[in-house]
């Protein structure tokens, strides 16, 4: 059983940390595309874009700090 | 149908049925076609197995509850005994998931992970989920105080800092889904080109088709599971952030 929980809590780890790659990957993605569709279909500025992306980028660091912070208080004995 | 895809029955019953209106329904819907057609297979498998519910199983019955005890046990080790509410939705997710990805390796058949508006609805269906539980045991106020990163003080007052922090959550929250969804579509879509452009090479390239066989077997078993995974640990990490506030 022990060994068990030690796979369970080393696949947990895992997952969470490869979350973060994922993350810092989609979430500039998606301020470009939230970017581009303001600029597109509501006649935003253009500078708006580099907002979006900014922010994407932002809440991934966000995301990637709480996961480091959740995955080091995960025990593997 | 493109070039770069084997048939399906699907493409030769459009192609069979000329330019007509069916045809056209056919090609639009195919991949709903192929995961109506898992559904449908899923729902006979488990009314065999679930038929006679005995104390002392038969085969298929054993089998059955193997496979739901395993996966009990997976998701409970990750989420704790918290998970046991989660199991019935994450392992379907699991099996549908599984069968889908491996239907493409069946002979005029078609994954339908391998579109990407099959893999964001199973996405958006994880996404929603966890967003109600979040919201069931938060409560409408808690929830929108998490979102808005937990002002206390001046900070509250200051309402930039929290707006600011609710519009970074609001694009976590979204890109979540997102990533999940392009990272199994990506996999399974990018072996099946594979499989088609080395199916292309006739019998002398059939070596090399039957090792990209195996692995995408094998890349279809770990896909699902990667995309429980992570579905599971979505889960863990706003079940975390509930038990911290």
């Amino acid at each position: 059983m022990p060994r068990k929980a030690r796979i369970y809590g080393l696949m947990k780890l895992w997952g969470m940390l490869s979350f973060i790659p994922l993350l810092l990957v989609s979430a500039p993605l998606l301020g470009y595309a939230a970017g581009k569709l303001l600029i597109d279909k509501f006649r935003f500025p253009p500078f708006v874009q580099f907002v979006s992306i900014g922010l994407g980028f932002m809440a991934a660091i966000l995301e990637t700090v709480s996961i480091i912070k959740a995955a080091s208080k995960i025990k593997i004995e | 149908m493109n070039n770069h895809e084997f048939p399906t029955i699907v493409t030769i019953l459009a192609e069979i049925s000329g330019g007509s209106g069916f045809s056209k329904f056919l090609l639009k819907w195919e991949s709903l076609i192929f995961s109506c057609l898992i559904i449908f297979l899923l729902c006979f498998i488990s009314f065999i197995a679930w038929r006679k519910n005995e104390i002392i199983p038969g085969k298929f019955q054993n089998a059955a509850e193997a496979i739901g005890s395993g996966i009990h046990d997976f998701i409970c080790g990750i989420l704790g005994e918290n998970g046991r509410r989660f199991t019935p939705f994450l392992g379907t997710i699991f099996i549908y998931v599984l069968c889908m990805n491996l239907l493409g390796l069946f002979p005029f058949m078609k994954s339908p992970t391998s579109n990407w508006s099959v893999t964001l609805a199973i996405a958006l269906c994880v996404f929603v989920y966890v967003q109600y539980a979040a919201f069931k045991e938060l409560g409408f106020r808690g929830y929108f105080d998490h979102l808005a990163g937990k002002p206390r003080g001046i900070v509250l007052f200051s309402a930039v800092i929290p707006l600011i922090m609710l519009i970074l959550h609001l694009i976590t929250e979204l890109i979540k889904p997102l990533s999940l969804s392009l990272r199994l579509r990506s996999n399974i879509w990018g072996d099946d080109l594979l499989l088609a452009v080395l199916g292309g090479f006739g019998i002398s390239g059939f070596p090399l088709f039957f090792f990209n066989f195996i692995l995408a077997a094998v890349a279809a078993v770990v896909q699902a599971f990667v995309f429980t995974l992570l579905s599971t640990v979505y889960f863990a990490l706003i079940l975390e952030s509930e038990s911290s506030h």
